[in-house]
């Protein structure tokens, strides 16, 4: 019953007249898992931190551009920016962070169903007016949103950067349309990503063992794929053999995001400045369409089948 | 008015029918939904919120059809679940706020109505404690206010004292009862605790086997009525038996040397004719009460189907 507090409203009463608002529970949902990870500190780190190559490139750049100025070294800043592929930089930062991109998702989303799950708190959420779709677009939405944040914040930066100094070295004009193409890139990554864990998630009543499983696949399907590029790079390898090792490349977590913004971006990437020794030889093409749509939507589907089928308020047994 | 109407529902999980043509009117008011576990009570509560999809009949919540419109009777309703449910990382107001959000909630009300639920349900100390650190009895009180806090015109509470010690029990009835009775709140308490039922509930519902049993009011299903007599007597006697008979009594039951007499005719001087028929019989009369059965009796024998 009520307690003598001074400082509450005492006067309990039913409120039959309250104005409830009818749909959007998904934003609501969404809104809220974003409101938690933006006040983990961890989040923010790895974000900064996930932008390590843009930092070096905008002190290598700024570092050029410094010798431009001067009387000595200034073939070498000319060749410098002749040779860099902007929309690349993108490509590379995103290679460049990965590691920790996925570790921020597994914070952002390895817990959102399977926390859930093992607190029953599905059962809070389908007591109220909230559907089943409403629940799984919004912690969709919620992780993509924070995804979509931590890969765009140090993007977002370089960006500027680049618009605001190295116009005229080719930073917009290279590639008119190099800003809608990052965008749209990172967009679909995000989603990509947020896709998988999303269905990882609801398999498990532990976030830690969702978290794990999501790293363990990636990892490992990150090894398989390294191994075919270590073989297709070696010189005794067939033409066509090689094409298909370069395929396989994509047949991982991180290659099917790395496929779809080498296709968003239509670049096959750089190693930092173009046709530098051996680079060339290290990277792999971009992949065909019908490849990306494969190795993306297949586990997209199946991973949102897997999260509709497993969220439900009471466990029914048939 | 009832609140709750099911015709002919039917439900099963698999092969085992958990609710078998099941139909009842709950009243308004408080009620209780009395069963021994596994009797469908549970079942019943899910197939009305829309969490199960029933195999057949229909069931209509404050005037909402609950198939066609589950989100609608979801947000005038509130559900407290029997088993322990809570968001992860979050305190109590935040918790009990979001569950306000999502029932379509403003931010801000949900915020002042989350305090004024938790102060009531008596978690006012507690409100910014991780819910994870609470204790059973507090668990059971957030779920209460997780299911309070957008005002619902009807109450589903799922076994609201499980886990309690005894005075964490007095406590939780006595707040369902001021919800039913001075909140203009409809109640339905599922339980398989009679007392609480006993306590808290102006009728019930008694189901057993996915089929309803009995309903009926708590003093009409006590059996209390003027005609029916309860006799202690220093020790059991056939002959007392005897002389009540001929003063007009019929033996309900006995226990020991207690026994319900039940008048068989219109007379109203019940006590006289007992002492009448003890004197004839040469017992002495120990004890004598209006006799009324218990809940437990009527339960047990709507279970047994003797009734």
């Amino acid at each position: 019953m009520a307690t003598g507090s001074p400082i509450a409203d005492l006067s309990y009463r039913n409120i039959s007249e309250i104005p409830l608002r009818k749909g959007k529970t998904w934003w609501v949902i969404a809104k809220n898992h974003i409101q938690r990870i933006l006040k983990v500190r961890s989040f923010w780190i790895m974000t900064i931190l996930s932008g390590g190559h843009y930092l070096i490139m905008m002190i290598a750049t700024y570092f050029m551009e410094s010798l431009l100025g001067g009387t000595q070294n200034t073939q070498m800043a000319e060749g410098f920016f002749k040779q860099i592929v902007w929309k690349d930089q993108f490509l590379s930062g995103y290679q460049f962070g990965h590691f920790l991109l996925m570790a921020i998702l597994l914070l952002v989303g390895a817990g959102s169903i399977a926390n859930d799950n093992s607190s029953k708190a599905l059962l809070v959420y389908f007591s109220k007016p909230c559907s089943k779709w409403d629940y799984l677009i919004g912690k969709f939405v919620g992780i993509f949103l924070l995804i979509l944040l931590a890969i765009m914040i140090p993007a977002l930066f370089f960006m500027f950067y680049g618009a605001m100094n190295f116009r005229d070295h080719g930073f917009l004009t290279d590639d008119p349309w190099m800003i809608p193409r990052v965008i749209s890139g990172f967009v679909l990554v995000a989603a990509y990503q947020s896709s998988i864990i999303l269905g990882v998630s609801s398999l498990f009543n532990q976030g830690r063992i969702a978290g794990a499983t999501y790293a363990g696949v990636y990892v490992l399907t990150g090894i398989f794929s390294g191994m075919a590029k270590m073989i297709a790079q070696s010189n005794d390898v067939a033409a066509g053999v090689q094409k298909l090792l370069d395929r396989i490349h994509y047949f991982s977590l991180y290659g099917g995001a790395e496929g779809i913004l080498k296709t968003v971006l239509h670049t096959d990437g750089s190693v930092f400045i173009r046709d530098r020794g051996n680079s060339a030889e290290s990277i792999v093409p971009r992949p065909e369409l019908w490849l990306v749509l494969l190795v993306t939507v297949i586990p997209v589907v199946v991973c949102w089948f897997i999260a509709y089928k497993k969220v439900r308020a009471v466990e029914v047994v048939s | 008015m009832a609140v709750v109407t099911l015709e002919s529902l039917t439900v099963a999980y698999g092969r085992f029918v958990a609710l078998r043509d099941f139909s009842v009117a709950v009243p308004e008011g408080c009620v209780g939904l009395l069963g021994p576990n596994g009797a469908g009570k549970t079942t019943m509560l899910k197939t009305m919120l829309g969490f199960i999809k029933p195999a057949g009949g229909r069931g209509d919540v404050l005037g909402l059809e609950s198939g066609r419109d589950g989100n609608g009777i979801r947000q005038v309703v509130g559900y407290m679940p029997e088993q322990d449910c809570h968001i992860p990382g979050m305190n109590a107001v935040q918790f009990v706020a979001y569950a306000g959000e999502l029932a379509g909630m403003a931010r801000n009300h949900a915020l002042q109505r989350a305090h004024e639920v938790l102060e009531y349900t008596g978690l006012g100390e507690a409100r910014y404690r991780a819910v994870e650190t609470y204790s059973t009895g507090m668990k059971q009180r957030i779920k209460l206010a997780q299911a309070l806090v957008h005002g619902p015109k009807l109450l589903l509470l799922d076994e609201p004292t499980n886990g309690l010690d005894p005075r964490g029990r007095q406590e939780m009835l006595a707040l369902v009862r001021d919800i039913s009775a001075n909140k203009g709140v409809n109640v339905l308490v599922c339980s398989h605790l009679l007392p609480d039922i006993e306590r808290t509930c102006d009728s019930v519902v008694v189901i057993s086997q996915g089929q309803m049993k009995l309903q009926g009011g708590i003093q009409e299903l006590r059996g209390l009525s003027s005609k029916a007599i309860d006799v202690e007597l220093r020790e059991s006697s056939g002959h007392f038996l005897q002389a009540a008979a001929a003063k007009g009594f019929e033996l309900v039951s006995a226990k020991g040397n207690w026994y319900r007499l039940h008048a068989t005719d219109e007379g109203d001087d019940l006590s006289q004719r007992v002492f009448a028929a003890a004197a004839e019989s040469g017992v002495q009369v120990r004890g004598l009460k209006p006799g009324a059965r218990s809940l437990e009796e009527a339960f047990m024998e709507a279970i047994d189907g003797n009734r």
